[in-house]
Parts: C-alpha cells; sequence; structure tokens
C-alpha cells in the first residue's frame, strides 16, 4: 500500500514538475495541491496553489519604460515636514528616471493643479524645479486627484509601458467622493486599463480603508508611513518594484474540474462563475512569486482513484518579449486511506501559503469585531489566529508562518483605544502585504509600540501565552 | 456773538461737504451694486460654458457606450469578458420587452459582484425602471426613490437626452442607490430587449473631473493673479464633487451665481466663488476716487474760508484799533479842553469886573470860545462813551436828582446858542421831586437831543421841551418843529453812522448822537423812543423813576 502511495506522489510530482517548466524570459507556473493524496472516501477541502514567478530580467537589457504619475497631497496638514520629505523624495524618484519614462506630477489641496502635464521625461531638471516650488495649504481632495493623475496617465497610455499612480496623502479626503468604495471603484476601472494605483498613507490620519481599497482594487502597493523621513525610502522601494516589472495584465483562469467545488480564492479578487475562476494580477516582478490560493471542495473519492482538479491557463504581457505569452497547468490528486501516505505528501509550500491566506481572513475578521467595538472578540480570535499559525509554523518548519504567529499576538495586545489608530492602519497594512504578496512595506516587527501591550493584562488565562 | 460768523463759515464748508459725500456714497452704492450684476452675468456665462462641457462630455461618453451596448450578447461569458475589458463598464443588465432579467440570470452560476449587482438592483429590477424608460412610459410612473423630492422625475432625464442623440431607444437613465446618484446608460433593441450599462460610480466621476478644468497656478509663471475666483460641482445634497480655481472661499459662503447641470446629472449644480474683496476691490477704486474729490473740495472751501476770515478779523481788528485810537485821542483832547474852559471861565469873570463899556465887545467873544469849547466838550464825551459802550465798559452811578433841574441846567448851557439861533424855547416842567438818575447820562442823552434840534431844526425856532412823572415812570420830551424824520428813516436814526442826510452842505454831525442816546437810556433801564407828531420830531425818553437805591 504505502509502495503505491509512493508511486502515485511521485506521478503527481511529476505532472506539476512538467507543467512548471519555464524559459529563461518566460514567467514560470506552478499549479499544485497542498494535498496531492487526499484520504478517500470523504468530502474535504484543500487548497490549490497558482504561483506565477518573474523571470529576472536580464542586466545587459534596457530596463521597462515606464508611465507614473506622481500625485502628492499639498493640504495644509502636509505643512512642515512632511511636504519637504514628500517634495524630495518626488525629485530623487524622478531623477532615477529616463527619457523614455513619462511622468505626470498632480499636487491637490482642496483643488487640484496638474504641475507636471505627462510628458516624456527630457527636462529634469524643470520637472524637480516645479515639484520644489510646491507649497501646502487648503484641504484634502484625493478624489479629484487622482482622477486628474490617471488623465494624464491615459495620455500616453501603452501596453509596453508600466502605468502606475503612486499617491501620497496623510488626511482624509474631505472634498469630493470619499467613500472607500467610491475610490474602490474608480481603482477598478483603472486596472481594466492597466493602471494601478500605489496608495501610501502618511502619518495616522489617513483613512486606510480608502487607501487599502484603491490599491487593492487597482492592484496596486499599498504603504503605511508613519514618519516623513521614511518616505524617500518607500519612495524608492515602490520605483524599484516599478521598474522590475516583467509581465504585466496576467489573466489567470482556473477551469475547476466538474465535481470539484471551487470555494474560495483569498484575498485577490477573483470572480469566480460555476467551474470558472478568473483572476487578473496586473504585474509580476523580477524574480519574484505572486500567488492564488484557491480553496476547493473534493468530493469523497474511492482509494486509488485519480482526480483531476483543474486546469490552470494564464495570458499575459511579456514586458521583455513585448509579446503575449500564454501558460497551461494542472492539478490533479490521488486518494489513499493511509493517513500516513496522506500526510507524508503534503506540499508544504502551499499548505504554507494556504494556511497564511486562511489565517490572514481571520485576521480581517478580527479587524471587523474590533470595529464594531468588541476588543474582546477581537482579541480571542486573534490569539486563536496566532495558535492555528503556531501549529502550522512548527508542523512546517515555516518561517514566515512564525512571523505571522507572532503578529497576530502582538496585535492582540494593541487594541486598545489608545493605540487602536495606529495599530488598524498597521493591520490593515500588513493584511495587504499577505493577501497581495507585496514585496515591501511590511512594518518591521520591532516598530509597534510594545510597552503599552506588555501592560495590559490578558484577559484569557485559558488560552496559552503564544511563545514570543 | 463773536462765534456766530464762524459758525457759518463752519456751516459754509460742512453743508457742501455732507451733501457731496451722501451723494457719492450713494453713487458707489450704485456702482458695486452694477459691478455685481456684472460680475454674476460674466460667472453665470462661464458656469454656463463649463455646463456646456459637462453635456458634451456626457454626450460623447454615451456614443461611447451605445457601441458597448451593442456589443452585448446573451451568452454571460461574453457578457463578463465585455465588462472586464471595457474600465467603464461596471455590470451589464439585460431585460426582455416585459422587465424580466436575462442577464444577469439568477439561476446561473453567478459571481459574487453579479449576486451583488442583483441585490443591489432588485427594486430598479421590481419596479421595471429601465422599461418604463425606454417605452417612454415614465411620465406616469410616480416612483419612491432615495432621491429628494425636488428632482425632476427621473424620465424626463432620460427623454430629454434621447431626444438630443436622435433617437428614442436609447438614453441615461439616473439611480439613486447608496452613497448618490448611479447612471445607467439603457438602449432598447429592436426585438424589445433593454440592455442597461451600470456605469462605475468612482469612474463616471472621475472623468467628469478630468473633463474640467483644473486649478492652474499662474505665480509659477511669476504673474500675480488678480482676478481670482473658485468654481464647484456639488451633488444633490450640496456636497462637493469637485472644485478648481486659487480662490479659496471660507466655509459656508454662498456662491455669487450658479447654475443646475444639464442631463444626466440635473440634481447637481455648479457654483462660482469668489472673493469679497474682488467686488470690493473694483468699487474701492470708485471710493477712493469719491474720497479724494471730496478731499479736494473740502481743501478748497476750507482754504477759501481761512482767507476769508483771516481778512475779516483783520478788518475787525483795524477797526477796534481804530476806535481805541479815536477813544485815545479824545481822552488827550478833554485836558486841554478842560484848561481852556477854565480859563474861558476865569476870564469871562474878570471881564465882568472890567467896566461895562470896554468888555462888552470881549465878553461876546468870549462867549463864542466858551460855547465852541462845550461843543467840543460834548462831541468827545459822546466819542468817549461811544467807545465804551463798544467796549461794554459803560458803568452808571445814579443818584437822587430832579429832572427838571438837570434840564434847566442843560437849557442854561445851550441858552447863549439857542437865543443866538433866535430859537423860542418851551419848558413845561413837572418833575421836580428827585428821583435815581445818573447825571451825566441823562445830562448826555439830553445834550445829544437839544443839539439834533440846534443843528437840525434851527428853521422851526421851537425848542420844547417836557418832562412829567406817572408812578415809576419819568419822561422827558423833546420837540421841535423842524423839518421831521422821513417814515422810511425813523428806525434807521437809532443806528450808529446813520444820517437822514449825507449831504456835506448839510449840517455837521457824526451820526452816532442818537445811538448813544437811546443806548444810555437803555442802559439806564429806560428807552428813547420817536413819538408821532405833526411837524417837526419828537423824541421821548423814558426812564425808572426810583425814589431811591433799592438794591445795591
Amino acid at each position: 500500500m504505502s509502495r503505491t502511495g509512493r508511486i502515485l506522489a511521485a506521478t503527481v510530482a511529476l505532472s506539476v514538475s512538467l507543467s512548471a517548466i519555464t524559459h529563461a524570459s518566460q514567467v514560470s507556473l506552478s499549479v499544485a495541491m497542498s494535498n496531492p493524496v487526499l484520504k478517500s472516501d470523504q468530502k474535504q477541502t484543500a487548497f490549490l496553489k497558482v504561483g506565477l514567478e518573474g523571470f529576472r530580467m536580464p542586466v545587459t537589457t534596457e530596463r521597462v519604460a515606464v508611465n507614473v504619475a506622481l500625485v502628492l497631497d499639498k493640504s495644509g496638514s502636509m505643512n512642515g515636514r512632511k511636504i519637504e520629505e514628500a517634495k524630495q523624495a518626488a525629485i530623487q524618484a524622478v531623477r532615477r528616471l529616463n527619457a523614455n519614462d513619462i511622468v505626470s506630477v498632480v499636487v491637490y489641496d482642496s483643488t487640484v493643479e496638474v504641475l507636471v502635464p505627462a510628458t516624456k521625461l527630457t527636462d529634469k531638471d524643470a520637472v524637480c524645479k516645479k515639484i520644489a516650488q510646491v507649497q501646502p495649504g487648503g484641504r484634502t481632495a484625493l478624489f479629484a486627484g487622482v482622477s486628474k493623475a490617471a488623465a494624464e496617465l491615459r495620455k500616453f497610455i501603452d501596453r509596453e509601458r508600466v502605468n502606475r499612480i503612486i499617491l501620497l496623502s496623510d488626511g482624509l479626503a474631505n472634498i469630493g467622493p470619499s467613500a472607500p468604495s467610491e475610490l474602490g471603484s474608480m481603482g477598478a476601472s483603472l486596472k481594466k486599463e492597466n493602471i494601478s494605483v500605489t496608495a501610501m498613507g502618511l502619518g495616522l490620519d489617513y483613512n486606510e480603508d480608502l487607501m487599502v481599497d484603491l490599491a487593492s482594487s487597482s492592484g496596486g502597493n499599498h504603504v503605511f508611513i508613519e514618519d516623513a523621513t521614511q518616505i524617500a525610502g518607500f519612495f524608492a522601494k515602490e520605483f524599484n518594484t516599478v521598474l522590475s516589472v516583467v509581465a504585466q495584465e496576467v489573466a489567470v483562469t482556473i477551469d475547476v474540474a466538474a465535481g470539484v467545488r471551487p470555494v474560495r480564492v483569498f484575498g485577490n479578487q477573483a470572480e469566480i462563475a460555476g467551474q470558472k475562476v478568473l483572476a487578473t494580477l496586473t504585474q509580476l516582478y523580477s524574480g519574484q512569486e505572486k500567488f492564488l490560493v484557491l480553496e476547493v471542495e473534493v468530493p469523497a473519492s474511492p482509494e486509488g482513484k485519480a482526480r483531476d482538479i483543474a486546469k490552470v491557463s494564464v495570458a499575459y504581457d511579456n514586458m521583455l518579449t513585448r509579446s503575449t505569452d500564454q501558460l497551461a497547468g494542472k492539478a490533479s490528486v490521488n486518494f489513499s486511506s493511509s493517513d500516513e501516505i496522506v500526510a507524508s505528501s503534503v506540499n508544504t509550500e502551499v499548505l504554507e501559503a494556504g494556511v497564511l491566506l486562511f489565517a490572514n481572513e481571520r485576521n480581517k475578521a478580527a479587524t471587523i469585531l474590533r470595529d464594531k467595538g468588541d476588543i474582546n472578540a477581537a482579541r480571542q480570535l486573534l490569539i486563536q489566529n496566532a495558535d492555528y499559525l503556531k501549529k502550522y509554523a512548527a508542523d512546517l518548519g515555516s518561517v514566515q508562518l512564525d512571523a505571522a504567529c507572532n503578529l497576530n499576538t502582538l496585535q492582540s495586545k494593541n487594541l486598545d483605544d489608545v493605540q487602536w489608530t495606529r495599530s488598524r492602519k498597521a493591520m490593515r497594512l500588513e493584511q495587504y502585504v499577505i493577501e497581495t504578496q507585496q514585496s515591501y512595506g511590511a512594518l518591521p516587527e520591532s516598530t509597534p509600540s510594545q510597552t503599552q501591550a506588555s501592560q495590559t493584562p490578558q484577559k484569557q488565562p485559558a488560552a496559552p501565552q503564544p511563545r514570543r | 456773538m463773536r462765534n456766530k460768523p464762524l459758525i457759518l463759515l463752519m456751516l459754509i464748508v460742512g453743508l457742501p461737504l455732507g451733501g457731496l459725500t451722501w451723494l457719492g456714497v450713494r453713487v458707489a452704492r450704485d456702482d458695486e451694486a452694477a459691478l455685481k450684476q456684472r460680475f454674476e452675468e460674466v460667472f453665470a456665462t462661464q458656469l454656463y460654458d463649463i455646463d456646456g462641457a459637462v453635456s458634451r462630455h456626457f454626450e460623447s461618453n454615451s456614443i461611447e457606450l451605445r457601441d458597448t451596448a451593442r456589443q452585448v450578447k446573451s451568452a454571460p461569458d461574453s457578457i463578463r469578458a465585455l465588462i472586464r475589458r471595457t474600465p467603464q463598464l461596471r455590470q451589464v443588465l439585460v431585460l426582455d420587452n416585459v422587465g424580466s432579467v436575462l442577464h444577469p440570470d439568477s439561476n446561473s452560476d453567478l459571481n459574487l459582484a453579479e449576486r451583488e449587482f442583483l441585490h443591489e438592483a432588485q427594486e430598479l429590477i421590481r419596479d421595471r425602471d429601465l422599461i418604463h424608460v425606454s417605452t417612454g412610459q415614465s411620465d406616469s410612473v410616480q416612483k419612491k426613490q432615495q432621491a429628494e423630492a425636488a428632482l425632476p422625475t427621473r424620465g424626463e432625464e432620460s427623454e430629454s437626452l434621447s431626444a438630443a442623440s436622435g433617437s428614442s431607444d436609447e438614453g441615461w437613465h439616473v439611480w439613486y442607490w447608496g452613497r448618490g446618484v448611479h447612471l445607467i446608460f439603457w438602449q432598447r433593441r429592436d426585438d424589445g430587449k433593454v440592455v442597461g450599462l451600470f456605469i462605475e460610480r468612482g469612474r463616471w466621476m472621475a472623468d467628469l473631473i478630468a473633463a474640467l478644468p483644473e486649478t492652474v497656478n499662474r505665480q509659477h509663471d511669476g504673474v500675480s493673479v488678480a482676478t481670482t475666483a473658485r468654481f464647484r460641482l456639488v451633488d444633490s445634497m450640496g456636497q462637493s464633487v469637485y472644485e478648481w480655481g486659487e480662490y479659496e472661499p471660507p466655509e459656508e459662503s454662498t456662491p455669487l451665481t450658479e447654475t443646475a447641470v444639464s442631463t444626466p446629472l440635473t440634481s447637481w449644480r455648479l457654483q462660482a466663488f469668489v472673493p469679497d474683496s474682488l467686488l470690493a476691490g473694483a468699487s474701492s477704486g470708485t471710493a477712493f476716487q469719491l474720497a479724494s474729490g471730496i478731499g479736494a473740495v473740502a481743501c478748497a472751501l476750507i482754504v477759501l474760508v481761512t482767507v476769508f476770515w483771516r481778512e475779516y478779523s483783520r478788518e475787525v481788528r483795524q477797526a477796534s484799533q481804530r476806535v481805541s485810537f479815536v477813544n485815545q485821542v479824545s481822552h488827550e483832547l478833554k485836558t486841554p479842553l478842560t484848561n481852556i474852559r477854565m480859563y474861558a471861565d476865569l476870564l469871562a469873570v474878570d471881564l465882568e469886573n472890567l467896566e461895562e463899556s470896554t468888555g462888552g465887545k470881549f465878553a461876546d467873544r468870549l462867549r463864542v470860545i466858551v460855547s465852541e469849547s462845550q461843543r467840543l466838550s460834548r462831541l468827545i464825551s459822546n466819542v468817549l462813551t461811544f467807545g465804551r459802550q463798544q467796549r461794554d465798559a459803560l458803568i452808571l452811578n445814579p443818584r437822587p436828582a430832579s429832572a427838571d433841574e438837570l434840564v434847566r441846567r442843560v437849557i442854561e448851557q445851550f441858552a447863549p446858542t439857542l437865543s443866538r439861533l433866535g430859537f423860542q424855547t418851551e419848558l413845561k416842567l413837572d418833575a421836580g421831586q428827585p428821583v435815581m438818575l445818573d447825571q451825566d447820562a441823562v445830562e448826555q442823552i439830553l445834550v445829544n437831543l437839544i443839539s439834533n434840534v440846534e443843528k437840525y431844526a434851527a428853521d422851526g425856532k421851537l425848542l420844547k421841551i417836557e418832562t412829567c412823572r406817572d408812578n415809576s415812570k419819568l419822561r422827558i420830551i423833546v420837540t421841535d418843529a423842524g423839518p421831521g424824520i422821513p417814515a422810511a428813516m425813523q428806525r434807521a436814526v437809532f443806528e450808529p453812522f446813520v444820517r437822514v442826510s449825507s449831504r456835506l452842505e448839510d449840517a455837521a454831525g457824526t451820526g452816532i448822537g442818537l445811538s448813544i442816546a437811546r443806548e444810555l437810556a437803555r442802559f439806564h433801564g429806560g428807552d428813547l423812543t420817536m413819538m408821532d407828531c405833526a411837524s417837526g420830531a419828537s423824541f421821548c425818553v423814558e426812564l425808572p423813576a426810583l425814589e431811591e437805591v433799592r438794591d445795591a
């Protein structure tokens, strides 16, 4: 029995590796199940991971050209260090670009000013000079600022460029549309034009839901910049990612086999209709992996039966070859009555991703609980989540899960009113970073203020204190 | 009394200035109102142009959407693909001719977004809004809506745009749900099916904003901007959706002018704000001109009045200097005259002691000297009295005295002259009882009256003096038979320096005699009046007849 199991496992592994054959200038696709061998004769759920890894851009080739709009908040609250740092960061970013790139700069307070209309960056000094002259004052017309920036980007919209709006704001949008849903609606529309918005929140007064919705709906990044001195650093990281794009408009289609039910795709805004799952990743970066995890419900099947789970096809714009490439992959499972075989077949990488995203969903639920004012329930959920992550971290020997466990534990201590403004921003950020595999922006664990937290007595004596 | 001319002059300056200011302020206010109206018109035109841009934006958008709507096929996957590749498209609703939903079909496998959408739009679908709109029945349909009652019915909005686009089988429909206006572009197919394209709310707002102007900061170009304004697009709740222009109006300020946005956003408004300083600034020009004009007039008037005042006061001063000079001279004359009279009197006594024959001729000549020196003395005392009166320095010194005796003494004084002129003197004296009188004053009054008779009524040859006393009044009436005083002059003769005739050949005189006499009489508590008489002139001196001093 164990022998047949091993053979089965080997075939599955082979099929996976075959589908993942890659090329030097091709995105590599990996499609895998968390458990290639499932327990027979029972209905169960499993994770399907679709991983896409951007190829390494050859050093010799010219990097991809970008079409970037910088949207800077110059409302009154930006006055002082914030605006100066922002201006410096923007100038430094512009200095990194070259004449193939298109840059526009939009500043807003109560109204919007298109400081630098979209133009090929042939005269950097003129652009930098204009940025340096920005004076803060007024309210926050965030929506209008992004609207105008999108219009600027559209002047030169091009499949061969990376189109990106980089928004820096420190305040609540108080002029014009200001609901997260409205910003999300705009973002969703921009994503279809291959424009993504990176939303950078500065300080503690911005609306993180609005910023996250804008970033997530448009497939951009999200950053929480606590201190103005960090702006330049984050701008540099953002440009690093923008300049390292190797693939765009990555359309992932998962055809789930009949009999298997697609339950949900974690985080990513995929649409599931019937057996078909569609998702679009805006960009893939050089040497970086982005993935989707689909939770599927597999019907009870007899031992020894092989079952196709899904076929995956991917189409994307290759920024190196300037062509639209297609990839395909599929996943299948076998069934065994032996717990041992089932256990030994576990794909740790897929399981790790699944657990991480599953815990992330619970983390979001904790935020919602806390928003309703139920601090205890939120704390309970976070501690539970930490325990869950801790268990898998130990089982899979995963550093990532261990870090997530620590994060949940830490968050459970920072739910009181005093810390909530900050910790909510941190929480929303971490959720977003995990969900989208954002390459930068996660807060260093040491940053959160722990002095307060350690003084707060924990109210769950029954729950074992997670190890720190 | 001395302030009277000053007050007069101030009025001369003040009244025209006040009038001018009032007039100016009115003109300025009218100017401001006119200016404000002009501004309103200018900005209303601008808003109209902006609204034109808005409607052009939606028109071109509807042309785009017409093509999109035509691409809608019945297969759900093709519709989903259309939604995926059309940025502004949020969802597509396909209805059959009676309003049943063909897509998204809740009986098929729907994705999450479609399920949410069906839930959201259930009321719209149930009420068959799109069917009514597309078949033009909307007027009869009164819908309950989350929108304001003041809004026009949705059907009108759809229809007006359909008419504009030249056909009645497509148009905009405005749907109020959740946070506000949602736009639906509908198209009716030949087979009666209605396709509704639900536009991403965030997108059409963003596109509209992108189609509107942005704030142009002209200060970067080194141009200082004097005329700034703020334009604002507000939604049906009055919330600002987008604004532009450098002027930052204070919160809660009211727009200078506003206008409704045309279809499909008829519940939204465009507003223009202008700083008060712009309106005031333009009229401050007129205000400045006005102020400077008034200032110039004021300066001119003040200069004029000052010159006038200085001239006037110099003359007054010179006059008073002259009076005081005359007074001093008169005073200086008094002492030698007194000596002359004294020695003349002594000479007369000496001559009496001489023998009659030789002395007679000398005595006559001496009498002339005495009478002429008396005349001169009277003249001087009149001048001095007048001077005192001008300085308000008259002092009375009443003592018990008999009026009759006073009259006799004065007559005696005049006797030589009167007899020389051939006067017949009639005395009818009936006031022998002493009363409180300032003898000098009364004597001066009488002297003035008698010397007038002597001077002006010599032709009548008659001088009649009556005295009488009744109860508390003493009357002395001096009557002559001369030419009298013309009726027109009767009041004026009491004014100083007035003479009935100024002809040189007439009798000499200063013209102050009657004036002084009356002043003295009044000062004494009485009066000097002219009495009616058939011929000649008759003056009556009326004085209080007090037995003794009552109050010290």
